[in-house]
């Protein structure tokens, strides 16, 4: 009996799933090589060879992919995450579909029925992985897992809400349901008892039939590029002036290995074969497993369904349930927790009353206050016993980097016949870098909108800039500065929208200019519209019929509004604008590094390096102080306090820890630049590098927040915030900080920063802005993360 | 006569459901994925969402297809919808109707005969194949077929197809290959087992007492009673190369629908997805209530034969 029911089908299929789980499992154990290890080149005599190296060579059973990494590895490795993934999505599929079909089932016939099997047949026209790609994006394919369980769900659960309803429809009117109901048990009680035990097995022939499909679907995702989380963006423009982003993919995953090969077919087709065939068995697998199974239940219709019960399921759910709430509870990760809490917050604040004290005038980078500023922080790391990572034995990395001034405020005011002044810093502020210059500007004004010059579209039709002052507020395109300068205007003025992320604030000066540059400067949305007076007009509603314009036209164009009027208009206010500024200096200056070596001999020789930026806006030349507190004073405050706890425990540490402040961030992230490119001869230069945490305003405003470059990073950080009992949100993207630095380099690094930007660049960001407690939750959050990834096995 | 037409009218609103269904959760989901960067609430995405199938169902009811652009307006070329539609429709449904042609005659062949040979041996090779085909996910055939055109170019110097790119010839080859694959899998088995089913039955057992050819039997009564669960086999098939549409448009650089859409989705132009998602979601909604008016008839011959 029992050997008829076992088919050929079941074993193989049994034998490949299983097979599959524990290479996955035992990966670990199987090798000893890291899934993720990348290799630049291989020498050989006198030739270097790069990736991707052939099956068989090297020591590469099946070859590498194109960073150099072990594809069977990274398959062995692929198979946990792959079917974890897959088993996620069959769950939710599961719970889905099951209780839609049990409902239909139940009430076959009724309206409830009727709508349900409607709803599976609408869902079943669907293109699924057209559909899911959709939903994944509608998820934010950035929160990993969960967008894909959901998505794959929502396109898949009709399979098993069809087999669900089949089978209880079937059900339905059974001897054993009328002696129930005979009984006097309820309709829920006779279902959940009677009803669901019997649809266990129709319900693990689905399951294995649906996995083969999801596998299916993951491998097709992957194919077209979309992978569970753990890649990363690098922005491709090391100056953060526009240029885009590459993905690179950095988690071991079927789908991912495909999604990186699948380019190079001709060139090197084992990247994608691997994977490809992997994916292939495990479908075959699941597909005989399924089959198998069927036949099983099939022909041995009664001892299974007793082994298989309701009950001993739900045992197996809480056991495995409560594995999950208590691992994090136990093991190491939960021991750090206590360790992160010693984080002190008073001295914290002590290391950043002192960096932003009125004293240190702001921290320009290589003026008095910021050198006073590094020896602080090196005496700092000198009293913790840190090892000196600067030149000859010291903390100090020392460079010359070139910076410009202005050497007096700049100022703007409408001539006669209505004149008037404004004041710099509150009614305006100026710009300076690339086509924003210094110099003078006197002319009319003129309202240009969005300032956009292309060869479909011009906001300058019908105006008259040349000589003239052009005012810019609307959604824009392009370098709005550059075409305000061949259309022959010799100022540009920009309006702050009212909840703009950035209002009028002293802008960080680069000192790297265009040949061709006019003065610029940002104003209110009530100077500009007394500038624009006489006009009828207001900005605020010109700006919002413009973007209106934008957001029809990017949501369901029209060719009639295809190219429209702009909204431009010639004044007859004459204004003066002038941004004097100084000469471009060489100034000296220089980071603060030191080292905190790690106790194995192995993993030493890999760097976590955590610090953040000491340099600030400086001051006025009328001698008003920006003292930086939150941006960022509060960087390098935490990395001391953090560096105090490492020591403090630095018997436990495996990594080597690097502790660095920057110099020169506003400028153009200088400091950290110059860091890297020093460490390229150092043991930690960046192929060591396991990852950077800049902490960038740590102190203040919004909410805790990462950012989001790395995934694998900011689910670290996430889940070390989450054990604290911290939320950690993603920061919204402005601007760059030094973490781009290690990013451009395809370094795993991720900002700890804020998700607003508070009173930076104002006189306002004083130590008094500081909330203590956010301090705190930064400084745990980094330890916890820190301690996770540096010192556990 | 009222019944029939009741029937109609169900399958009627059966198909507007899946039509109207598939365009709202395609509007929905275009309309969260295109704010997800800006931080809006829910209201303002189902506000959109809401916004968005308006504007596509009265441009649909105005018969105007002229909506335009595919980037923004202020910059980029600019090709009206009405154009996108009308180049990549065609593309992608030529090789999608070719897909499911070849695979409902190779499934249909390859299941009846599977289920009308005595040998034992031939059964178990045909089913070999359907397994095999039903677990060979497209990129993996697609990579294997390429690999192959590419041996065989540079060891014997024989050109099979082209490996990728767009043309109304042999460029078809590779692609519709790939789509069929899994298709005529599906239609094979479901014919084996329903053909198996009749051929097992009385009445056949009935027909060939009567002394009726194996062929006619075969044709005439064991078919026409298999026909309906063929036809639902066809129709999974459809669904299962219209998902897969998008893999092999990719791979074969043809740029049909799948492609397009892929590309539109990805830069979150919802405007665009959403008309071509409509397109398509038209043509399954059509397809399916033809296919399934085809399926009535037979249940109707087949009771009709029977009262």
């Amino acid at each position: 009996m029992i050997r008829r029911a076992i088919t050929w089908q079941l074993i193989v299929g049994a034998a490949i799933v299983l097979g599959w789980l524990v290479l996955g499992l035992a990966a670990p154990v199987l090798t000893s090589v890291d899934p993720l290890r990348t290799k630049s080149f291989i020498v050989v005599g006198t030739r270097t060879i790069p990736p991707p190296f052939d099956p068989g060579t090297f020591g590469y059973p099946l070859g590498s992919d194109n960073a150099g990494r072990d594809i069977w590895v990274e398959v062995m490795y692929g198979a946990r995450a792959t079917l974890l993934i897959a088993f996620a999505v069959l769950a939710a599929r599961l719970a889905v579909g099951t209780v839609l079909g049990a409902v239909a089932g139940w009430f076959a016939g009724r309206p409830v029925d009727r709508f349900v099997t409607a709803l599976t047949d609408a869902f079943a026209a669907f293109p699924t992985i057209l559909f899911a790609l959709l939903w994944i994006f509608a998820f934010d394919i950035r929160s990993g897992l969960s967008a894909f369980a959901i998505a794959l769900a929502i396109t898949g659960w009709w399979g098993f809400g069809r087999a669900t309803r089949t089978a209880v429809v079937a059900l339905q009117g059974r001897p054993f349901l009328e002696a129930g109901r005979a009984l006097g048990l309820s309709d829920f009680a006779l279902f959940v008892r009677h009803v669901l035990p019997n649809l266990l097995p129709i319900l693990a022939v689905s399951a294995a039939l649906e996995a083969s499909a999801i596998l299916l679907a993951l491998g097709e995702l992957g194919f077209l590029g979309i992978v569970v989380g753990g890649g990363f963006s690098i922005p491709q423009d090391d100056r953060n002036l526009g240029g885009g982003t590459s993905f690179i993919f950095s988690t071991a995953e079927w789908g991912a290995i495909l999604a990186g090969g699948r380019f190079a077919v001709y060139s090197s087709p084992w990247i994608a074969l691997v994977p490809a065939a992997a994916f292939a068995s495990a479908v075959f697998g699941f597909n005989m497993l399924g089959h198998g199974l069927r036949t099983l239940f099939d022909r041995t219709p009664v001892p299974l369904s007793r082994i298989l019960t309701w009950r001993s399921l739900a045992v197996i759910g809480v056991v495995i349930l409560t594995a999950r709430l208590v691992a994090p509870m136990i093991g190491p990760a939960a021991g750090y927790t206590s360790m992160a809490r010693t984080f002190d917050v008073g001295r914290a604040m002590s290391h950043l009353g002192y960096l932003a004290d009125p004293a240190r005038a702001g921290r320009f980078t290589g003026s008095p206050g910021y050198l006073a500023s590094a020896e602080y922080v090196a005496d700092q790391f000198r009293a913790l016993g840190l090892q000196p990572l600067g030149d000859d034995g010291t903390y100090f990395q020392r460079f010359t980097q070139t910076v410009v001034r202005i050497s007096a405020l700049p100022s703007l005011e409408l001539t006669a016949p209505n004149t008037r002044v404004f004041v710099a810093r509150r009614d305006f502020t100026e710009r300076v870098g690339g086509r924003a210059g210094g110099g003078t500007a006197l002319g009319n004004i003129l309202y240009v909108g969005g300032g956009i010059r292309n060869a479909e579209y011009s906001d300058y039709a019908g105006t008259h800039p040349e000589g003239n002052i052009v005012l810019i507020a609307g959604p824009t395109e392009g370098d709005p500065i550059d075409a305000a300068i061949r259309s022959g205007a010799t100022g540009v003025i920009f309006v702050a929208a009212p909840d703009a992320d950035v209002g009028i604030i002293k802008f960080s000066a680069s000192s790297s200019f265009e040949r061709a540059t006019v003065p610029v400067v940002t104003v209110t949305e009530a100077v500009a519209d007394l500038l624009i007076a006489g006009s009828g007009k207001k900005i605020a509603e010109l700006r919002s019929a413009l973007e209106e314009r934008r957001r029809r036209s990017e949501q369901r164009p029209t060719l009639e509004r295809a190219v429209p009027e702009p909204l431009s208009f010639d004044t007859t206010n004459r204004v003066r604008l002038s941004v004097p500024l100084g000469p471009i200096e060489q100034v000296d200056t220089m980071n603060v590094v030191a080292m905190l070596p790690g106790n194995d001999p192995e993993r030493s020789k890999k760097f976590l390096i955590v610090g953040g930026h000491l340099d600030g806006v400086g001051a006025d030349p009328d001698g008003t102080l920006f003292p930086g507190a939150n941006d960022n004073a509060s960087g390098p405050a935490v990395t001391i306090e953090v560096a105090r706890v490492l020591a403090a425990n630095r018997a436990l540490l495996r990594n080597s820890f690097v502790f660095a402040v920057f110099a020169g961030e506003e400028e153009g992230l200088v400091g950290s630049e110059v860091f890297v490119q020093g460490s390229i001869t150092k043991p930690y230069r960046p192929d060591n590098v396991v990852a950077f945490v800049n902490l960038d305003m740590a102190g203040c405003c919004g909410q805790l927040a990462a950012s989001d470059e790395v995934f694998a990073l900011h689910d670290r950080l996430k889940n070390a915030a989450d054990r604290l009992g911290y939320d950690l949100q993603y920061t919204p993207a402005i601007g760059g900080s030094d973490h781009r630095t290690y990013l451009r380099r395809r370094v795993p690094a991720v900002m700890v920063g804020p998700t607003e930007l508070g009173p930076f660049h104002t006189a306002a960001d004083a130590a008094g802005s500081v909330d203590p407690k956010r301090l705190r939750a930064s400084g745990e959050v980094v330890l916890q993360a820190l301690l996770e990834l540096g010192a556990s096995e | 006569m009222s019944r029939a037409l009741v029937g109609i009218l169900t399958r009627v609103l059966l198909v507007l459901f899946t039509f109207v269904l598939i365009v709202v959760l395609a509007q929905l989901a275009l309309a969260a994925a295109s704010t997800r960067a800006a931080h809006v609430g829910l209201d303002e995405v189902f506000r959109r969402a809401w916004e968005g199938t308006q504007d596509y169902f009265t441009s649909l009811l105005q018969g105007s297809l002229g909506e335009a652009s595919s980037t923004s307006i202020l910059g980029g070329r600019r090709r009206s919808m009405g154009e996108v539609l009308v180049d990549a429709y065609p593309k992608s449904m030529v090789l999608v109707a070719l897909a499911i042609i070849v695979a409902t005659a190779l499934g249909m062949v390859v299941g009846i005969a599977a289920a009308a040979t005595t040998s034992r041996r031939i059964r178990g090779a045909l089913q070999g194949i359907t397994v095999l085909a039903v677990s060979t996910p497209s990129f993996l055939l697609a990579i294997l077929l390429i690999l192959l055109s590419a041996t065989m170019v540079s060891k014997y110097g024989i050109r099979l197809w082209p490996s990728f790119g767009f043309g109304w010839d042999d460029h078809l080859i590779l692609p519709v290959i790939v789509l069929a694959a899994r298709p005529f899998a599906q239609i094979a088995s479901f014919t084996y087992v329903a053909v198996d089913e009749t051929l097992g039955s009385d009445y056949v057992r009935t027909a060939r007492s009567k002394g009726l050819r194996e062929s006619a039997i075969l044709l005439r009564h064991a078919l026409a009673n298999a026909a309906v669960p063929i036809l639902g086999a066809i129709a999974a098939a459809l669904s299962i190369a219209l998902s897969t549409l998008p893999v092999v448009e990719v791979f074969f650089s043809w740029p049909g629908l799948g492609f397009s859409l892929l590309q539109a989705i990805r830069r979150f132009d919802a405007a665009t997805a959403g008309t071509l998602l409509g397109a398509l979601a038209m043509t399954i909604a059509i397809v399916r209530f033809t296919l399934d008016a085809i399926a009535a008839r037979f249940i109707r011959a087949a009771t009709g034969a029977a009262t």
